[in-house]
């Protein structure tokens, strides 16, 4: 029982790092512009889908596909901050049913482009097993992406916290006036907040694509996933994001092992409802961000 | 002495209130040039609209001669202009040292960004000790510094400052004066926009009176008559007519 518990916590970790990567470009476009992209998900899988196009027809590596994958995802998260940067009035609220709408064209894009079957890797190298201790299963994939979300979550918040331009855009976020006054242009910072979303999401992409299965409808889920570590977390709050996710990934992985498989998204939602009640604003979140 | 900054029959406002009625004034070179005036009497919109945060509908801004009517804000800070806006408009979730550090953004700035810091910290040594503060735990004094401090970051030609007595205790704002004193002594050019006039008439070379989006009187600092200037200034010119 006690292995079965460590297995349990030790997947959970795993997962919980996986789920950082997809939450962490949502929260930095959530944190930094108030938009909550609810295409999010989708652009995970769009990344995803354009790694499979490469394996299947250029036999190419999905880690080698991912220059590809990031030009595809990163211009079409330009051509949603293109759409968001339309809206004139009441951008937090109109921006939901944009991106909503865009989550829902994408599906049926993805649809009609590749059916509704489900892949999976086909390079046996990213399901391979490691053992660690002589105890705790992995594959290899998932222990490749779970490093790269810790590594990401902590570039990201290096990025945010020390550079000219991450700064720039935190400015930007808490007063667009004065940071204008400050020699910014925040459509610049916008965008590059967007690509840099893109770039996380291609990253997620890669990730489901090796160590999970993919298939068109997923989007919406991973869009949910991500917005509940972003709220989990409290919202601008970077270093929140890989507590929060873990915590989801943790309680997901002991709720399967512990209970059943079938109460494991019951389990994300309680957690979720509980923390809610107890810190509104989250695990790391500012008590007043507006005022 | 050259003209720094040229303000022409300015008209501007937001939506369909006009505040500014064809204002017109210049800046020279070198000189501290106060704003003064009532409450509403167009003076922060004035400098709102030559930073380009307010679309002018007519007239025209020159900067060293230079057409910059409606030029986007973050080119005419590139330019060399800083605007000083109240204490409300720090970078409230930001650290104190984050928000002196937005001021010297712009890219020729950014190499003497640790020099220009230390620079601040030694005129304003309260913003040192409170450096990893949240900017929005600061008093009204304080952030007025912070405001200061992050304008004097960006290296500024011409210094805009808002009313930066604005809530302060008579000792700061005495410390404020002086420091203005001082960068107008460095050679750098100030706008001065104040409503407390007898501290602004002391370290102003000329001095201009808005009231209603207009000028109503343009004088050598020199030679204002406090007692004429206050008839203005409160409108007693329109009482008596």
């Amino acid at each position: 029982m006690i292995d079965l518990i460590a297995q349990s916590l030790f997947s959970g970790l795993l997962s919980g790092a996986y789920y950082a990567l997809i939450a962490l470009g949502l929260a930095l476009v959530f944190g930094t512009m108030r938009v909550i992209n609810l295409a999010h998900g989708e652009l995970v899988l769009l990344g995803a889908y354009v790694s499979y196009t490469a394996e299947e027809r250029l036999g190419l590596d999905p880690l080698a596909s991912l220059p590809l994958a990031l030009m595809v995802v990163i211009a079409a998260n330009m051509v949603v901050y293109y759409l968001i940067s339309l809206i004139k009035k009441d951008r937090e609220l109109n921006s939901l049913i944009l991106t909503f709408g865009i989550g829902v064209i994408l599906t049926n894009a993805m649809l009609m482009i590749w059916s509704a079957d489900i892949h999976s890797a086909t390079t046996p190298w990213y399901h391979d097993a490691v053992i660690l201790f002589d105890t705790l299963f992995a594959m290899q994939a998932e222990l490749v992406f779970a490093g790269a979300g810790v590594v990401l979550v902590g570039a990201v918040w290096w990025w945010l916290e020390k550079t000219w331009y991450g700064r720039a855009l935190r400015a930007v976020a808490s007063n667009r006036d004065a940071a204008k006054l400050m020699g910014v242009d925040p459509r610049l910072t916008e965008i590059l907040s967007f690509a840099v979303a893109g770039l996380l999401a291609t990253v997620s992409g890669l990730a489901l694509y090796t160590a999970k299965v993919i298939q068109p409808s997923l989007g919406h889920n991973l869009t949910v996933k991500a917005f509940i570590i972003t709220v989990l977390a409290g919202i601008g709050s970077v270093p929140g994001v890989l507590l929060g996710a873990v915590l989801l990934g943790v309680v997901e992985s002991l709720t399967v092992t512990i209970a059943s498989s079938a109460l494991q998204e019951l389990a994300g939602m309680v957690l979720f409802l509980v923390v809610l009640l107890l810190m509104p604003s989250g695990l790391f979140g500012r008590a007043k961000r507006r005022g | 002495m050259a003209k720094l900054l040229e303000v022409e029959s300015l008209r501007a406002g937001y939506g369909s209130i006009n505040v500014l009625w064809d204002l017109s004034l210049t800046v020279a070179e070198g000189k501290l040039t106060c704003i003064l005036g009532p409450n509403g009497g167009g003076k922060t919109t004035l400098l709102r609209a030559i930073m380009g945060l307010v679309k002018t509908d007519a007239g025209s801004v020159r900067y060293r001669g230079v057409d910059s009517t409606n030029v986007p804000t973050w080119t005419m800070v590139r330019n060399g202009i800083a605007m000083i806006p109240e204490g409300r408009m720090v970078f409230r979730d930001m650290s104190v040292a984050d928000n002196l550090l937005m001021g010297a953004f712009p890219p020729k700035c950014r190499a003497r960004s640790g020099a220009n810091l230390k620079l601040v910290y030694d005129m304003f040594p309260r913003l040192y000790e409170r450096r990893d503060q949240m900017a929005g735990a600061l008093s009204g004094g304080e952030a007025q510094m912070l405001a200061m401090g992050r304008g004097i970051m960006e290296e500024p030609e011409l210094i805009l400052v808002d009313e930066p007595s604005l809530g302060l205790a008579p000792v700061v704002v005495d410390e404020v004066m002086a420091i203005l004193a001082r960068l107008r002594h460095e050679g750098r050019t100030i706008v001065l926009v104040e409503q407390n006039t007898n501290k602004a008439l002391k370290i102003a070379d000329h001095v201009y009176l808005v009231r209603g989006g207009k000028v109503v009187l343009s004088e050598a600092a020199a030679a204002v008559d406090l007692h004429h200037l206050h008839d203005l200034y409160f409108a007693r010119d329109t009482l008596n007519a």
